[in-house]
């Protein structure tokens, strides 16, 4: 008999290619009968709902810079508390950053020229063959790579003097074109007659050098790297437990007190299965016509089975439940609120809350607050009413109208650019996925989660509104004396390191790899 | 309907697996549920297994389960599985009937973790998914014969939900209904 083989959904434990910032820092457990299950469920889960970098700024005590090309910083003050800081507000590109030598050549200490040797200079060839310069790729400033960066100085707009040496202005250059997007989108065409056009083989090197990129940055300098109990005359377990009953208390008003009414009238207070799968219609029409080519997938719709109500769905997985599974449940959903919502106290005490010290003050706190059925059920009703979830090919979501058309639209259009990530999932090749499962459980959200948004954001950006596609988004809410609302899209931080393996492999290889499943392509065998 | 499936069918409408001995195999999806038609190309598609290999796969209407769904590869049907399985006589029949596990696996059921609860018997083309005190199947999933190897590999059901982001808590009410978190101006 095998016993207690593998947890589902759980990739290996977190490893890291860096130096961790605190010698106690702990891996994620898979031995689920551990006393540090339920945390690292939550890790698990918090890494794979946020990304990459909030879990390592959990497990490094809130210390993970921003993407950036000096990694951190003047920065860091914006990112503590912040989960959502973590992502860029501006539409820049990551592809430079995290790389200490292209750092230096953003900040005007140094430059690159014929001769020189290094990843950084393998970085910068890749970005010329990306922008469709003729240049081999192997980390050396050849006579060629010098010609083309020079072809590059000429092309860039505005012109820059042709040197041939990538300095802070090439190197700004060169981002604002990536910043566009539009190499990848140039690039996002498969000719099945040629399938390896544009690829490479990756040496062993550049293999070493994917696996690292696929890690964001831990730690930031500056910062205490042991815990405190009491910071400020304040005892970090009783910081804890007020914020965590502040969250409970807000996200159970929000997300099921003020929807659990609503209910009573679906015909009014939900929007119907077909207004909701036109913005899934046009994410996967938009979807297509860029990578259609290298693979479609079929509609999201109620009828095929992978648009799903979350709200009937957790009340039927809960009907099912006994007292016990009900406190297990909740239990871990609070663990996942400790590490999605209580960023700022765990901070301030530089705590991690799966390490021996602070577990030891968190689990009574944890156990107060499910030690009722009242507060178990309280626990629940917050996935009951929780905003969106997805399974393998299905997506979970809340049907419930808003007060105006205006509104309304809105949404419409924050579904839309949900669903072309849901829908890029989809196109996921199996090997893909498959690999992606065998890595760590970062190096797996930076596949999974980074990848998709990095197709997902080339997307967005070939978005042209007109007409129809209002229509097709908005539905009945369409209104063409209103203009089209400004939507906020999520993005994973995760995508920050995808785009750092495509520096180093290039686009062509990326898609090669997520979309055909040539996993040799980002690192793979 | 060929009477293999035919008789496959009716043991999983009344959800009576006592006896189960997995699903026949080459079950077009209208020979198990006539309801379904046998042309799978526009349904949906999920993996399945370590291996990721894509099924199509149909919702189709059962009153002894919830979300009872049909996977097909390559026109026939390679898993049944559904939530909550109304199980006739019980669990503890069908767990006396079918004997040990090959493999007691972790799984998650949504968002709720449940350790050693994944029985696994590939002989007899049946898995149950039990809750935390292992007294309810929450999950049940039909399939051919295999061996586990295969199971892991190509049957596998993914039953881990995964929450999107959510708006900060107690910052809610300053946002827009609807808005998220970690947000990237378009």
């Amino acid at each position: 008999m095998v016993e207690h083989e593998r947890i589902e959904d759980t990739p290996g434990p977190l490893r890291s290619e860096q130096p961790a910032p605190r010698s106690a820092r702990p891996a994620i457990s898979r031995d689920v009968s551990s006393p540090a299950a339920a945390a690292s469920a939550a890790v698990l889960a918090l890494q794979r709902s946020h990304g990459n970098a909030a879990v390592a700024r959990w497990l490094s005590g809130a210390r993970v810079a921003r993407p950036g090309l000096g990694g951190g910083g003047p920065r860091l003050a914006r990112v503590i508390g912040e989960v959502e800081e973590l992502v860029p507000a501006k539409e820049e590109s990551a592809r430079f950053a995290g790389d200490p030598t292209l750092a230096r050549i953003d900040a005007g200490t140094k430059t690159l020229a014929k001769g020189d040797t290094g990843l950084a200079v393998l970085k910068l060839q890749q970005a010329l063959v990306d922008l469709g310069f003729a240049v081999g790729v192997d980390g050396s400033f050849s006579g060629e790579t010098e010609t083309a960066l020079k072809a590059f100085q000429a092309f860039a707009a505005p012109a820059l003097p042709q040197t041939g040496v990538l300095d802070r202005a090439t190197l700004a250059a060169l981002n604002a074109r990536f910043d566009t997007r539009q190499p990848y989108i140039a690039n996002a065409a498969f000719d099945p007659a040629v399938p390896a056009r544009g690829t490479r083989s990756l040496t062993a090197s550049d293999k070493a050098a994917v696996k690292h990129a696929m890690v964001p940055p831990r730690g930031a300098p500056g910062l205490p790297s042991t815990f405190k109990e009491v910071v400020g005359g304040k005892r970090y377990g009783d910081e804890l437990r007020d914020r965590l009953t502040d969250v409970i208390e807000a996200l159970h008003k929000e997300l099921f007190e003020a929807k659990e009414p609503l209910r009573a009238d679906p015909a009014k207070n939900f929007h119907s299965w077909k207004v909701m799968e036109g913005p899934a219609a046009a994410a996967k029409d938009m979807t297509d016509k860029l990578y259609g080519s290298y693979a479609t997938a079929p509609a999201m719709t109620h009828a095929l089975g992978n648009f799903i109500d979350q709200w009937e769905d957790e009340v039927a997985r809960d009907a099912a439940l006994n007292a016990a599974a009900k406190k297990k449940k909740a239990t871990d959903k609070v663990w996942y609120l400790i590490a999605s919502d209580c960023d700022a106290v765990n901070a301030k005490h530089s705590a991690v809350p799966t390490d021996a010290r602070e577990k030891a003050i968190l689990d009574p706190i944890v156990e107060s607050l499910v030690n009722t059925p009242g507060k178990v059920k309280r626990l629940l009703e917050l996935d009951i009413g929780w905003e969106g979830a997805q399974l393998e090919g299905v997506v979970y979501l809340q049907r419930y109208k808003h007060d105006t058309d205006e509104e309304n639209r809105r949404q419409m259009w924050e579904l839309f650019h949900t669903c072309i990530h849901e829908y890029i999932h989809s196109l996921a090749d199996p090997k893909f996925q498959a690999y992606a499962r065998k890595l760590d459980s970062v190096r797996y959200n930076t596949l999974i989660e980074g990848f998709d948004d990095f197709f997902t954001e080339t997307v967005r950006k070939t978005v042209v509104v007109d007409t129809a596609l209002r229509k097709m988004i908005e539905g009945p809410y369409y209104d063409a004396a209103a203009s089209v609302p400004k939507v906020s899209a999520d993005v994973y931080p995760s995508i920050a390191q995808a785009e750092q393996v495509v520096s180093i492999v290039g686009i062509r290889d990326a898609e090669a790899a997520y979309f055909k499943g040539d996993v040799s392509k980002v690192g793979g065998p | 309907m060929t009477g293999e499936c035919a008789d496959a069918r009716d043991r999983i409408v009344r959800v009576e697996l006592v006896r189960w001995g997995g699903l026949p195999s080459g079950c077009r999806p209208s020979e198990l549920f006539p309801e379904l038609s046998d042309d799978t190309s526009e349904w949906a598609v999920r993996p399945l297994g370590e291996d990721f290999e894509r099924a199509a796969f149909a919702v189709v209407d059962l009153p002894g389960y919830n979300r009872p769904t049909v996977s097909v590869r390559d026109g026939a049907v390679v898993m049944f599985d559904g939530m909550n399985p109304r199980l006739a006589g019980g669990l503890e029949p069908l767990v006396s009937d079918l004997g040990d596990p090959e493999a007691r696996l972790d799984y998650r059921h949504g968002t709720l973790p449940v350790e050693r609860g994944e029985w696994v018997y590939p002989s007899r083309g049946a898995t149950l998914f039990v809750n935390t005190t292992a007294d309810t199947a929450l999950h049940v999933a039909l399939y051919g014969p295999v061996t586990f190897r295969q199971y892991l590999r190509l049957l596998r059901p993914h039953l881990g939900k995964t929450l999107r982001p959510h708006p900060i808590a107690g910052e809610a009410s300053c946002r827009s209904k609807g808005s998220k978190r970690r947000t990237r101006a378009d």
